[in-house]
């Protein structure tokens, strides 16, 4: 089986349902989140490249974030990222630029078991990042 | 777990052993900390140590940068962050993070179950790719850093 059938198969596993864009290589799986205050719907993204499968949850717009509050926010994920296990955040580009939770899995010994430890760790991320650290953020900012 | 712990600190030691690297062993710890020597940057030899440990189901490895980011000015620092997120994107396995007291570290994590030689030299020397490429490329650019950070790098 090749990785994408592979992928495929992880995903009917999860239960999931997914985009393929065979033009691309890579995968949208769109997720309902729930969080402390409520479903927040992620896009994931699964890319397939030659050595490796980066999976990437955009979370937040850049733009978004009032400029006052980036470098506390920036710290925190990269508190987290130093911290937490399998927990990664970064910014990434995208016609605009997001703060993205991500993982990456090894395309040479791929394993379905693996890839979805990866995938649940990029949602783990994203649920930590919605839950704990975006909140203590726009309190702090209301404070100000 | 002891046990376990024992037989995957014996892989590591190998894989060390392998490298040719210099190491010592810290019993408490049961971490290995390592002395990497790095490429030459503008005139100066340049090493860095590495911690490598194991920690309830995980190889964890990590290369702390001396410097505090929070020394910098809130403009630079944003600045800083903000580059180590954007290259967070684009190394693998390996991650730029931050301490609580503010320094700058590379790290990875294996779990247990997938270690092998392959894996742990691939990580370990990514995590050393991404210190190199912090020297060359980030702290350049942060005329601050590089005076902070030439005692703790040059042998």
């Amino acid at each position: 089986m090749n990785v994408v059938e592979e992928l495929k198969e992880a995903f009917k596993e999860m239960n999931l349902k997914v985009y393929y864009s065979q033009e691309g290589n890579f995968f949208i799986v769109p997720f309902k989140l729930k969080t402390k205050s409520g479903e927040k719907e992620v896009k994931i993204f699964v890319e397939i490249s030659e050595n490796w499968i980066l999976t990437f949850g955009l979370l937040e717009e850049v733009d978004n974030i009032p400029p006052s509050m980036r470098p506390h926010l920036y710290e925190d994920l990269l508190e987290k990222t130093l911290y937490g296990r399998e927990i990664k955040y970064s910014l990434i580009e995208i016609d605009k630029e997001y703060i993205a939770a991500q993982a990456e899995t090894r395309r040479q010994a791929f394993s379905r078991e693996d890839f979805k430890v990866e995938f649940k760790g990029v949602l783990a991320a994203a649920l930590i990042f919605y839950d704990e650290i975006l909140p203590k953020h726009y309190s702090l900012d209301k404070t100000i | 777990m002891q046990q376990k712990d024992g037989k995957i600190l014996a892989e590591i030691r190998e894989v060390l052993n392998k490298l040719g690297l210099k190491y010592e062993f810290d019993e408490e710890k049961r971490a290995f900390l390592v002395e990497i020597p790095l490429e030459d940057f503008m005139g100066l030899n340049l090493y860095t140590k590495a911690l490598i440990g194991v920690d309830e189901g995980w190889i964890v490895g990590y290369i702390p940068v001396f410097f505090k980011t929070k020394e910098l000015g809130s403009k630079l620092r944003e600045k800083l962050y903000e580059t180590l997120l954007r290259v967070n994107s684009n190394i693998s396995e390996v991650a730029f993070g931050l301490t609580k007291e503010g320094y700058v570290a590379v790290n990875f994590e294996i779990k247990n179950e997938v270690m092998d030689e392959r894996v742990l030299l691939s990580e370990f020397m990514g995590m050393v790719f991404a210190i190199i490429y912090f020297i060359k490329e980030i702290f350049p650019h942060i005329p601050k850093m590089v005076e902070a950070i030439k005692p703790f790098y040059i042998s």
